[in-house]
């Protein structure tokens, strides 16, 4: 019984929060990605800081859109039916205004107000994305060789043309000998 | 638009996004849609792309929507939406049950410490991105805003709804008031 009550538990608090995030999250999800950490790690205990870079690590390694972060989060948390819960909703709630939004964002292109509400949420929303990189940067980094290679992946994909996630495959093979 | 795609294509080209989607799927979308299939030109792209990213939730998912429903309505936004989530939550689900079993491995925890390293990377070329294209517009009043919203995040003084609610009306009216 108690199992059980921890089940739905989870299942209930993942698709309340993931849904109340997934609303809010102007400019893409990797701008609530603080607070899922938030309630993840420190709120609900689903899993340690280092879960949390691992499974975002993960995702970005595996073939998908980056913010099925989500399903291995719902997996850790309750199962199958957790990452169900957690990527619908993410995506069914949102995917609903999108559906309602299409037609009077085209009727309103130029429209002053809705220039002005979209040029004043980016810079918000970008310093959000900013605190995630710290997140991030604070839950993966324990070693001179893993900021190194933290920076390797930012110089590579800022300043060249080439894709970063080959750095991934020499990251993995350093980290595996022992060396992160 | 230029062609219109039948509801069996659509489904099809967001399957073969979604597959190829490592470390992103908006550079894939691009590629296939306009550079492959011509179903938009660049500027539909960039426009139906900025209109994603205002829309709260995944810009890929709400981007599946949107074209998707512009072609072939309601069918054709389903058909997007369900190639693009339903073959990674299989895969994801899978890669969270072996997490589960093979995280203790120290080779493996070495690897994944390896890998998150690197995905925090990832985290800072998006922003520096972001960051660019934000310095464009008027730096002096966007970039101490995004800094603000970065402070108040991640010192944990407001959380990400708090900070959306208090710097996101004023960021608003900056934006409102200036371009009057």
């Amino acid at each position: 019984m108690h199992a059980s009550h921890a089940f739905w538990a989870a299942i209930y608090a993942l698709f309340t929060r993931v849904s109340g995030l997934a609303l809010i999250s102007f400019g893409g999800v990797n701008t609530v990605l603080p607070a899922l950490h938030h309630q993840a790690v420190n709120e609900q205990h689903w899993m340690t800081d280092r879960d949390f870079a691992n499974l975002f690590a993960l995702a970005s390694v595996s073939p998908g859109p980056n913010f099925m972060v989500l399903t291995l989060i719902g997996y850790k948390a309750a199962g199958v039916a957790g990452a169900l819960v957690a990527t619908f909703a993410l995506c069914i709630p949102t995917s609903l205004l999108a559906f309602a939004v299409v037609k009077v964002w085209d009727r309103f292109r130029t429209a002053h107000w809705r220039v002005a509400i979209q040029d004043g949420l980016v810079p918000v929303t970008v310093g959000f994305v900013a605190a995630a990189a710290a997140l991030l940067v604070n839950a993966s980094d324990k070693s001179i060789a893993a900021y190194a290679i933290t920076a390797a992946v930012a110089v590579v994909g800022t300043v060249t043309r080439f894709n970063p996630l080959w750095v991934f495959a020499g990251a993995a093979v350093v980290g595996a000998f022992g060396f992160v | 638009m230029t062609n219109v795609p039948t509801t069996r294509e659509i489904f099809f080209a967001f399957f073969r996004i979604t597959m190829l989607a490592f470390g992103g799927a908006i550079a894939w979308v691009h590629r296939s849609l306009v550079v492959d299939k011509k179903w938009l030109t660049e500027r539909e792209f960039a426009e139906t792309l900025s209109l994603c990213q205002f829309l709260p939730g995944p810009n890929i998912t709400n981007f599946a929507v949107v074209v998707g429903m512009r072609f072939r309505g309601v069918r054709g936004a389903l058909a997007a939406l369900l190639a693009l989530i339903v073959p990674p939550v299989v895969i994801l689900t899978g890669i969270g049950a072996l997490y589960e079993r093979i995280a203790g491995v120290a080779a493996v925890r070495g690897a994944l410490n390896g890998l998150s390293a690197a995905a925090a990377g990832l985290l800072i070329v998006l922003l520096v991105n972001l960051l660019r294209s934000l310095a464009r517009s008027r730096p002096a009043v966007t970039l101490p805003i995004c800094a603000a919203s970065f402070a108040v995040v991640l010192s944990g003084v407001l959380s990400i709804p708090l900070a959306l609610i208090t710097l996101g009306p004023v960021s608003i009216a900056i934006a409102w008031f200036r371009r009057r």
